[in-house]
Order: C-alpha cells, then structure tokens, then sequence
C-alpha cells in the first residue's frame, strides 16, 4: 500500500504541473491586470500605473513570468559586486529597463533620440519549486501566508461538513432502505429533492435570516465573538457558530449520500447471496448491516474523494454569506484582482487537495473491500 | 422494539444537532466599549502608511496615525491645527514654491517618544527614494526639496508655484523614524515583504493605538491613552474593531440585531426602512452627499485606432471621430434622451441626486445655474435629425442619411458597457437603454467582468463604458485635469479615454491651476465656465450623484455626524448600556 501511494503522489506531479501551465497562462491572457485593477483611480498618473507594471514584471514575454514563478528570478538577472543594481543577466531577459517620461511612455533622449536606460535590479524570486510562491500582488506579503491564514478556518468548516454530512447521509440512507415506500423514506426522499434545489446562497440567507435575525438562536455570521481579543478561542467555546453554515454545507451531502446509499442498499439487498443468507436463516439485522451496508458503502468511498476536494478548497458561496474567513473567499477574490501569486497558490492547493481527495477514496476502497489490492 | 430504537438514535441525533444552537449572548455594551465598525470589503493590506493603496487600510491607518495636514471635519476643507494633524500652520514664501510647515509638540506616538519632523521626513525620503511601490509618486513629481529645519518645522521647496500643492501633501504622514529606521533601514525597495507591515508595535498620535490583526475577521485598535485632541479629555471607547461582513443583507441584521455600532453607508434597499425606524426612535441617522459619482463615458475618438493624445514633443495627436460619438450633437440627444426621474426610481430607490460636472453641489468650486441636462426626448430627436441620423427604413432605428462621421447607412447602434454584479449600475443601464432605444438608438447593452471592463476601458477600444468614482476629499477641482486633458489620455494608462481634447478647457484648467495668488474667486469661475464646457460638449454623461444615509445605535452618545463624516469624533463616543 505504502509503495501504491508515494507511486500516485508522484504520478501527480506532471497532472499537478500540468494545471499550473493551463491556469497561468489562462490568467496571463484574462483582458485586465492587476495595475488596471486596483490603481483604477484618476488621482494616480500614467507613469505611476505603468512603473508598476514593469516592477511587477508585467511586459516580460509571458514564458519568462511563467519560468519566475516556477523557478525563481536570482538566476535570471544578478548582482555581483552588491550595489543592489544587476550587472548580468541570461540572453532571455534585460538588462536595462527604460526611464519612463510623465505619459509613462520610455524616455527619449533629446540628444541621441535613443531611449534613456537604467540598470534594473536583481532578481530576489526563488521560484515555487525552491519553496517561494511569490509575494501577493493585492496583499502585499508572501502568497503562502495568505493562503495559510485560512486554512485553519476551511479545514475547521470543511472537516465538520463531510463527516456531519456523510454521517448522516449514510445514516439516512440505510433507514430509507430499510424501511423503503415507507412514511420516513418518502420524507427523506422529498427533503432530499427540496434541498438539492435551494442553491447555497440562498440556504444560507435563510438560515441566518431564520435563526440569527428573527428567532436570535444562532449568531449572524463570523467565526466567532466579535471582542478586541487577538484571536478566536478554541472550537469548543464558539461551536455555535459553526453550526449554520455546516448545515449549508453538509445538506447536499446528506441528500446526495443518503439517496446513493439507499439505492445501493436496494440493490444489494436483491442480491443473490442476500437471498441465499435470508434462507439460511440469518438474522435481518445481521444481514443489512454485515452484508448489506459494507458492500454499498464501496460505490459511496467513491464520492468521498471529491467531497474530500471540495470542502478542502473552502466553499466559496458559503463563506461570503457568513462572512467565514477561509480559503474559498479568496478564491472568488483573487482572480478579480488579478492577484495571479495568490490565484497560482489556491490553484496548486486545490489541486493537491484533489490528489488527496482521490487518494483517499481509493485507499478507503481497498479498506472496505477486501477484493482490492493496490500491492 | 428495534425501530424504536432506530428512530429514537435518529431523533437523538437531530436533538444533539439542535441543541448546539445554544442562543448566543447578546453583545452587552456599556459605557467605554469598543466601537465595531462592519468592514464590507476585505483585509487590510498594510499598516504602513507609506505603501497603503487601498480604501480598508487607509480606514484603519487614519485612525492610528496622525495627518500631516488636516481636514476640518464642518467645511472638508485642509486646516492648518485640524484635529488629528500635526500641522498647526504653514507659511509660503514670496516665491510661491517654498512651504514652511510649523508642527505641534503634543503629540507622541504610542512609545512615549515625540512626533517631530524628522517623523514626516523618513516618510518623504522612503517616497521620494523611487524604491518604494508607493502610489504616492505624485510627491516625486511635485518636491523639489525639504528640510528638517527642527523638530517641529519643516521646509518643502515644491518644483512649481501652483494653487494644488496642498492637495499633494494630503497623503503624507508621519511615521514614527526613530522604530520605522530599525525595521526597514534604507531598504525601500523591500519594504512590502516587511512583517513589520502588519505588525506595527508603534503607532499613534490619533484616537487608537495597533492592538491585532486577523486575518479575513477583523482588524482591532485600542484607546490611546496619550490623544492629545480628545473632545472630552481622554478617549471613551476601550477600543475599535473593524469587523469584515462580507455579505450586505447579513451586515445590515447585524446591526438591526446590535452588533454592529453604527453603519455608514446603508445599502439603497434598507434606506427606507432605515429612516422610518430612525424616526421611531430606534436608530440615529444622518444623511450625507456620497462621494461617488455615476457617469458613463463617451469615446469621441476612433475607437479602431486608439492614439495618445501627445507626442513625445508636447503636440497633440489627431484622434480621428468616434463614427457616431464623435459628433456632440449625439451626444447632447443622450443627454437629453435620459428621464432622470425614472431612473432614479427604478435604480437608485429615488436616493439619486442628478448632476451636471465632475464636482458635487457642496463643492466649493460648484458654479451656481450649472444644471443638469432637462429630459426632453423631442429636443433630443431634433438633435439626431440635424446630426444626419434619420430612419429611413422605419424599423425603429435610425441610421446614417448624412451624418458627419459613420458611413452612409450605418445604423445609430453603440455598445454600452457597465461592471457586471453590481445592480444597480445594471438596473441603470437597463433602463437607459429603453429609454435611448425609443429615440431611434440601438443600444447593445453588455455585463462586463469589472477586470475586462477597466482593460477596454484603457485601451480606448469601447463606445461607451459607465462606472462609477469616487470623488477626491477634500474636494480637488483640478481633478478633471487626469480626466479631460490631453496629457491624461495615455492609451493603457491614462484616464482620458475618451480622447477628448478642448483647448479652451486645457486652458482654463491651466490657469485655475497656476493662478498667481490663488484667489479662490477667480479660480471658481475659471472652474465654472470648464464645467460648462465639459457639460455642453458632453465627453462624459454625468449621471448621479446621490446622498449616503449614516445610521448608528442610539446608545451611542455623542455620535454626530458632520460633511466630513461620522468619524471625526468617535474619541467621544459613549456606549451606554442599552
């Protein structure tokens, strides 16, 4: 099994480089950049906007931005004698930037009509491969810290909703079973549809407009008491805020699971062998759970990779309404922004949250059935 | 006996499930308790005043660290001696450049030490150095020189005489030297990758002083024990919490429900709601102009051939003629052609405010008799007549039967484009489509990705693009400058995209701008007949302003607002338990 999984993990390096190609030169050809984003203001000048850019390396061919972020600048342009300016540089970038005049065009020098040059500084970028993803272009600090200020928030969130919502939708499912074209299997069934219907948004409004705004039980939104402490208290002491945007984002996943597992368990219960152990005697109880439930969560581990992606990568939708400060949020934000270092991170992390999504469900896999083995 | 017990775990589960919604302790507030202020946008990015360029650290940062120069909170007007502000007056020199700024010595940052002069130099020399990603590099542009003459005077020696160089100073600060010099030494150039950035363990000189920083919740600020202007001798309120709400509908419950001190600006939909309620006692309000403006901008140039609007020796590059914008005449029928009252009711809840020029009523610099266009569709189709667009075929949209610009034929049809999500610029232009439709346009109306929309909207590539801007504060009149004159159309960077170019106007604002003595008198009717110019000829349709509603908690004592906000005495504000 060891061997199986340092095999996947490094089978997902090229995927995982592969992404970073497509979704960085997706960004790079979005119309707009950062500069034009967030300098959107008429009191900043033409020249200002545009020393921005070439700071940020902006005008540089786009496989050379790409080759910074992935393996670092120091390499690229270097300073010898320590003046803080380069003194060389590879054939593939300059050595010399222009002067920009007031229209932040190059300037032009009266005398010999060329254009005015000064020497650039050193490349100081490392490259993710070296461990520096870069600094935030919004946010103005290492992508890295911005991305792992809010994990903690996600993972809390994310962690809570796949096992109340698995739990529960497994849980659901089997009772539906096994009381099928019953009272609580039609409920379940019709609670599931309603559910699947009302988009997040709008399942979270309602919550928070339900039980924090009219009937005061819950609070409005945020990770914990708003005080002027420096952080929020362990989870214990602020469960209750955890508690909405869980059910959020756990209602799919019982409605979904709970609809899967019932169908699985229906159909395993008209098994064959089912038949054959029912006529043997063996005790109903015995018979949904040691044969019946095993066997139908195989197909449910299957669902479980995903889950594992999706709620490892923050929910979006979810973390805006209660103002929840995870990884999700940035991810809606930082594309608008053009703040690639951060898209480049959140896109890395999710992907890596896949593999590990995936990975997990086909180690569950093998743990449920004893027919696969990966060794 | 066993589905019993199935349904009872069932129920049991459901019942554990309920029962952690334990109801949540309402947020008591007494006297001296922090003052929570909803943050509806995104962290801070820095504490350092130097680097800051965005409206949420500039929010913090201005409650944390003095002004160099500052505003008096009745007129929005700089003031020598403003609360807050470390000037207390300055003298110019018979040559007009030379500014000799004389500071107070009460003021200390929250260590103990002295806020001098030297405070307000290791600012200009981080700015002034280039190495910096300030976007305050208008300074470099503007200061020749300056001088710590002693530790509460300074001498800057400005490049040129003109009537803005106050303004320029608007965004300086003092940042304390003598712990800036240990944390970032002369290394401008790194100073964003800084820790020190958001920790900052010296601030002061204003109402708080830096307690904490979390990330994506809330940003909180302490009394400061040493506020050398508290209204009532030291500063009420514990504290302040800047406290992100990211959703709208859930910050105005929030403060319905108190957890939240006051509000200040109450989204359009609760306006009402808001008023009757703080008419009934349960809130107070205070309704103030925005300082945002709606426009929508009209690409007079050949948008097929985006140009500069000088060349590298200063002269002035034909921009061709927008095929349908490019005659006024079309433009004042779009003027014309907007029923303002519709709009106003159908996108702003009747909170607009019509307008005629780049500047608000309030402004100083606001000519009197500067209306906005009338609605008068008739006048508007005249002018379509005259400019040679006329529907020949009687489909409903008029084409091109003599016009000045676009080929024969050509239908009146322009693209219209606006940031998508934001709803009310969409009901806006939802409407106005309607309504130029019915004078013969056909207007393509489009959502824009708000990214997309800015590179269109710098490349000069569009027909027509609305946004919306906020206003300079106090208000700078020569503002139009980086929006309506030639230098400023810079295809990619500048803000004159719309390629227009009025010699008169380039001189007027010229003048108004360098005027020998300054006399505000002149100055305004200079400004006057610019806005004049800019309304008649139309480069710009200038749609809304509109007035922002402030509401706070009525336990809050001493909240009152004034033109330059809520702010200015939140040192006095007292939370009494309600």
């Amino acid at each position: 099994m060891t061997r199986y999984i340092v095999r996947r993990l490094l089978q997902a390096i090229p995927t995982i480089f592969g992404i970073t190609i497509f979704v960085y030169f997706l960004i790079s050809l979005t119309p707009g950049g950062p500069v034009e984003t967030l300098a959107f203001n008429n009191r900043m000048k033409p020249r200002e906007r545009e020393v921005l850019k070439y700071r940020l390396g902006f005008y540089d061919p786009l496989l050379v931005q790409y080759m910074r972020w992935l393996l670092g600048d120091d390499w690229m342009r270097w300073d010898s004698d320590g003046d803080g300016l380069a003194d060389g540089a590879v054939f593939f970038v300059d050595l010399y930037g222009p002067e920009l005049n007031d229209s932040g065009k190059p300037l032009i020098d009266e005398a010999t009509g060329e254009v005015v040059m000064k020497p650039l500084p050193p490349g100081n970028q490392y490259g993710i491969i070296r461990g520096d993803f870069g600094n935030s272009i919004y946010y103005k600090r290492p992508a890295i810290d911005v991305l792992v200020e809010r994990l903690p928030a996600t993972l809390e969130l994310g962690l809570t909703s796949l096992l109340v919502g698995a739990f529960l939708g497994v849980v659901i499912g089997i009772v539906a079973a096994v009381y099928h074209g019953r009272l609580f299997d039609q409920v379940s069934r019709v609670a599931a549809v309603i559910v699947d219907s009302v988009p997040n948004f709008g399942l979270g409004l309602l919550l928070l407009l339900v039980f924090g705004s009219l009937l005061g039980v819950a609070p409005l939104g945020g990770r914990c008491k708003t005080t002027i402490d420096a952080s929020c208290p362990p989870l214990p002491y602020r469960m209750e805020y955890l508690i909405l945007p869980t059910i959020v984002l756990a209602a799919g996943a019982v409605s979904g699971y709970s609809r899967y597992m019932r169908a699985e368990m229906l159909d395993i219960v008209s098994q064959d062998y089912i038949r054959t152990a029912r006529a043997k005697g063996l005790a109903e109880r015995v018979l949904w759970v040691r044969h019946g439930v095993r066997n139908a969560l195989i197909p449910i581990a299957t669902f479980l990779g995903p889950s594992i992606t999706f709620l490892l990568s923050g929910a979006a939708v979810t973390e805006q309404v209660f103002s929840w400060p995870g990884v999700g949020r940035l991810a809606v934000q930082a594309p608008g922004r053009r703040d690639y270092t951060v898209v480049m991170i959140v896109v890395l992390y999710a992907a890596f949250a896949n593999v590990i999504g995936y990975l997990m469900s086909d180690i569950m896999y093998a743990l449920i059935d004893p027919r696969i083995r990966y060794d | 006996m066993n589905r019993l017990i199935r349904i009872t775990t069932v129920a049991a589960l459901l019942f554990a499930l309920a029962a952690l919604m334990a109801p949540v302790a309402a947020q008591d507030m007494g006297s001296g308790a922090p003052i929570i202020e909803p943050n509806f946008g995104d962290d801070p990015t820095t504490f350092n005043p130097i680097i800051a360029n965005d409206g949420t650290s500039y929010d913090v940062i201005n409650r944390m660290f003095p002004d160099f120069i500052g505003v008096d909170s009745a007129t929005v007007q700089y003031l020598g001696g403003a609360k807050g502000a470390i000037v207390s007056s300055w003298d110019i020199a018979d040559d007009g450049v030379t500014y000799t700024f004389h500071l107070r010595d009460d003021m200390v940052w929250s260590d103990g030490a002295p806020i001098t002069a030297g405070d307000v130099a290791w600012f200009l020399d981080a700015v002034l150095s280039g190495e910096t990603s300030t976007p305050r590099q208008e300074l470099t542009n503007r200061v020749e020189s300056y001088e710590v003459v002693d530790d509460h005077t300074l001498t800057i020696v400005f490049n040129e005489a003109n009537c803005t160089l106050i303004d320029t100073l608007g965004p300086v600060y003092p940042v304390p030297a003598h712990v800036y010099e240990e944390a970032y030494g002369d290394d401008y150039a790194g100073m964003d990758e800084n820790d020190y950035n958001l920790n900052p363990a010296v601030t002061g000189g204003e109402t708080f002083v830096f307690s904490n920083f979390r990330p994506g919740e809330q940003t909180t600020l302490l009394a400061n024990s040493d506020f050398a202007d508290a209204e009532l001798g030291a500063v009420i309120p514990q504290g302040w919490v800047f406290k992100i709400v990211t959703d709208q509908v859930v910050q105005m419950e929030q403060f319905f429900a108190g957890e939240l001190s006051f509000v200040d600006s109450v989204p359009q939909a609760n306006r009402d709601d808001v008023k009757a309620r703080g008419a009934a006692g349960e809130f107070q309000t205070f309704e103030t102009p925005a300082s945002t403006i709606r426009f929508l901008s009209l690409n007079v140039a050949d948008p097929a051939n985006p140009r500069d609007g000088l060349d590298e020796d200063g002269n002035t590059i034909d921009q061709g003629h927008h095929p349908i914008l490019g005659d006024v005449r079309v433009r004042q029928a779009l003027n014309y052609g907007m029923n303002f009252d519709e709009v106003n009711e159908g996108a702003f809840f009747n909170t607009g405010v019509p307008v005629a020029s780049h500047v608000r009523p309030t402004d100083w610099s606001f000519p009197a008799g500067l209306e906005p266009y009338p609605f008068d569709p008739d006048k508007a189709m005249a002018l379509l007549d005259e400019a040679g667009f006329t529907d020949s075929d009687g489909d409903g949209v008029r084409e091109c039967n003599g016009c000045q610009y676009a080929e024969a034929g050509a239908p009146l049809a322009l693209s219209v484009k606006t940031n998508a999500g934001n709803t009310s610029q969409e009901a806006l232009y939802t409407i106005l489509q309607d309504q130029w439709n019915e004078l013969g346009f056909n207007i393509n109306l489009e959502f824009v990705e708000f990214g997309t929309l800015v590179s269109e909207f710098t490349a000069q590539t569009y027909d027509a693009i609305g946004v919306f801007w906020g206003l300079a504060t106090p208000a700078n009149p020569n503002g139009i400058a980086d929006i309506f004159l030639p230098e400023a159309d810079v295809v990619g960077a500048g803000y004159n995209t719309q390629s227009y170019n009025n010699p008169r106007l380039n001189q007027l604002i010229e003048e108004a701008r360098n005027l020998p003595g300054c006399d505000i008198e002149t100055r305004k009717a200079m400004y006057g007949e610019a806005y004049q110019i800019l309304r008649d000829d139309s480069p710009w349709i200038w749609i809304s302003t509109g007035n922002v509603l402030l509401a706070a908690q009525t336990n809050i004592e001493n909240w009152a607002p004034r033109a330059g906000g809520s702010r200015w005495n939140i040192d006095a504000w007292t939370i009494a338990e309600m």
